[in-house]
């Protein structure tokens, strides 16, 4: 058993419409493939690990290369050069039949945009994964209706995707996820598309499944507040490169660069002003008082 | 103008490629022309077997089913009885028929090559183009060397219906499939979809919609090529089919001109007359008069003869 169950080492992944033969000690060829217009390096020399029971953010602007990332982890698109260990298995290695028992059971992914069968109720969706593994129809059902009531959807599991709300679609996406029961979970953006409140909440649910379930979360987000109250350690992406690894609140104190430093900026002005609000409040409390008042 | 040294006639080698293929394999297009004969007549059998108040029947009740209105269902079911009075029943059914076995087998074809042009590549830059050129070219085009190669009567009506309708259920296959959402896929085969898998949970399930829009697309062109299939085989228009009198104007024409395959080959099991004669000169000279007096012409046409055969 290795120590970690995450290990990324000198992982690129190129997009390009040629077939390219990639190789990183050619400088050249890479800074010609930054030139070109018909390819992108959409992740360059990304390394480093993630230990079991973390949550793991990449937090970065999109284009930054994170959505790519985490689909390398699953090798959704193929991996340029380097590598990638989960659980000591390297994936790019395996061939066709290890990689969907890989994806099987292994790791279980939420996607941004749910990716949910729309010709399938709720109950079907969750069980889908174990559909694909070929669980008798029966058990696999008991199990998904676990797992929805888990999320809080008991009573919708009979309905289809396209009759529930956004942060609906995502607790069956995160239940999907859940029923697979595996080690890790990658989610890419899972409460992007979705409003601050219910945002939040969704927030607070994914902890209390965390605390839970224990499982490993590789987290993408654009979204510094959602950084610091999920993650354990995160990682910021600018460009395909990872700037800067460390604790929420070491980024947060000591940005590595000016891009950290600008992504964080805002948070700080927030807080800054909270405080004076707060500051203010506190220095006239009668003030406060009158206004509740009238 | 072109220069006439240019000329250059290609009659001469497909006559010969022509002859060549019907000497050395003219059993093959033989079974196979008998084959689609054969589903042919079990779907004409079968519709025959039928009493006519049961199409009436069947006809109300879709027509209930789809619409929910009574009026509508009238309408719907008193309409065939209008066939059935101009005395044009059978003739509806073989069309009827020719429709079916068609589009039967326009869909077993051409549901899994969609299929197949969605998932290589390779295969869908191939087909396109000759898809292209299926729909683009004039039907008689290929009504007649169909009938070169597979006799005279019903079955080069079938080829050329199918060969008509099978583009657009192709196309809208491919089309459907490729059309299925990214993130549904990929989310798919994140959770281990093998390729079959994602193609038989995922894809054809959403490419549904696209699918069967080929398949209503493919009917209709079915219908409108079995009607010009019609009007290109004159027995058509003549009563002679089901009596055997097979009308004057129909024995002229290809007969001893070309290649004469009638004599040989065109067996009809259910003895429903002899093999229907084309007149491929009559059909030229006769279409532009069609095209001058519109669709009425075919039906006053047929009209005439009924009335002289009583």
């Amino acid at each position: 058993m290795t120590e970690n169950i995450i290990e990324v080492s000198e992982l690129w992944k190129v997009y390009s419409k040629k077939d390219i033969d990639f190789n990183v000690d050619d400088e050249e060829m890479i800074e010609s493939l930054d030139k070109s217009g018909d390819s992108v390096v959409a992740v360059r020399d990304v390394s480093f690990s993630v230990k079991p029971g973390e949550v793991f953010i990449v937090m970065g602007l999109s284009g930054s290369g994170k959505s790519t990332l985490i689909r390398c982890l699953l090798r959704l698109v193929d991996i340029s050069w380097g590598s990638v260990k989960i659980n000591g298995q390297e994936i790019s290695a395996m061939n066709k039949k290890e990689i969907t028992q890989f994806r099987r059971h292994e790791a279980a992914m939420v996607f941004q945009h749910y990716g949910l069968l729309p010709h399938r109720t709720v109950v079907e969706n969750v069980a889908f994964g174990l559909k694909l593994r070929g669980v008798p129809r029966k058990e696999r059902r008991e199990k998904a209706r676990e797992a929805i009531a888990t999320v809080g959807l008991q009573d919708w599991g009979n309905y289809y995707p396209a009759s529930l709300s956004g942060g609906m679609r995502q607790r069956v996406g995160i239940a999907r996820a859940l029923v697979a029961d595996t080690p890790l979970l990658l989610m890419d953006e899972p409460f992007s598309g979705l409003d601050p409140l219910i945002r939040r909440e969704m927030q607070e649910e994914l902890v209390r499944i965390q605390d839970e379930f224990h499982k490993t979360i590789f987290f993408v987000t654009h979204d510094l507040d959602e950084a610091m109250r999920l993650g354990d350690r995160m990682a910021v992406m600018k460009n395909g490169e990872i700037v800067q690894i460390g604790k929420p609140a070491e980024v947060f104190a000591n940005p590595a660069d000016e891009y950290v430093a600008r992504f964080v900026q805002d948070k700080r002005e927030e807080i800054r002003k909270t405080d004076e609000q707060m500051a203010a409040l506190a220095a006239q409390p009668e003030k406060a008082v009158n206004k509740d008042v009238s | 103008m072109f220069p006439e040294s240019f000329n250059y006639s290609v009659a001469k080698s497909v006559n010969n490629a022509i002859r060549w293929l019907l000497q050395t394999h003219g059993s093959a297009f033989d079974s196979f022309s008998m084959a689609i004969l054969g589903l042919l007549l079990r779907v004409q059998g079968f519709l025959v077997s039928v009493p006519w108040w049961g199409y009436i029947l069947f006809i109300a009740v879709m027509a209930w089913i789809a619409t929910r209105k009574i009026l509508p269902t009238i309408v719907l079911a008193v309409l065939p009885v209008f066939i059935g009075m101009f005395g044009l029943w059978s003739l509806a059914l073989e069309t009827l028929a020719l429709v079916i076995t068609s589009v039967v087998i326009a869909l077993v074809v051409g549901i899994p090559l969609g299929v197949i042009m969605a998932e290589a590549r390779l295969f869908a830059e191939f087909t396109k183009p000759v898809l292209d050129a299926m729909q683009t070219m004039p039907s008689f085009v290929y009504l007649i060397p169909a009938m070169m190669l597979f006799g005279l009567g019903k079955v080069p009506a079938v080829i050329a219906t199918l060969i008509y309708a099978l583009p657009p259920v192709m196309r809208l296959t491919c089309l459907g499939l490729q059309q299925v959402p990214r993130p549904v896929q990929e989310a798919a085969r994140a959770y281990g979809a093998t390729r079959w898998q994602l193609l038989k949970e995922v894809r054809i399930p959403l490419a549904m919609p696209s699918i069967l829009a080929g398949v209503n697309q493919t009917t209709m062109m079915a219908l409108a090529m079995v009607r010009n299939s019609v009007h290109d085989r004159c027995q058509r228009v003549g009563p002679g089919s089901s009596d055997g009198d097979q009308p004057d104007r129909c024995r002229q024409g290809f007969r001893g001109r070309h290649i004469d395959r009638n004599n040989g080959n065109c067996h009809r099991p259910d003895n429903t007359g002899p093999c229907p004669k084309v007149g491929s000169e009559q059909k030229v000279t006769r279409k532009p008069r069609r095209q001058a007096t519109g669709g009425q012409d075919q039906l006053s046409e047929t009209l005439d003869v009924k009335a002289e055969n009583q």
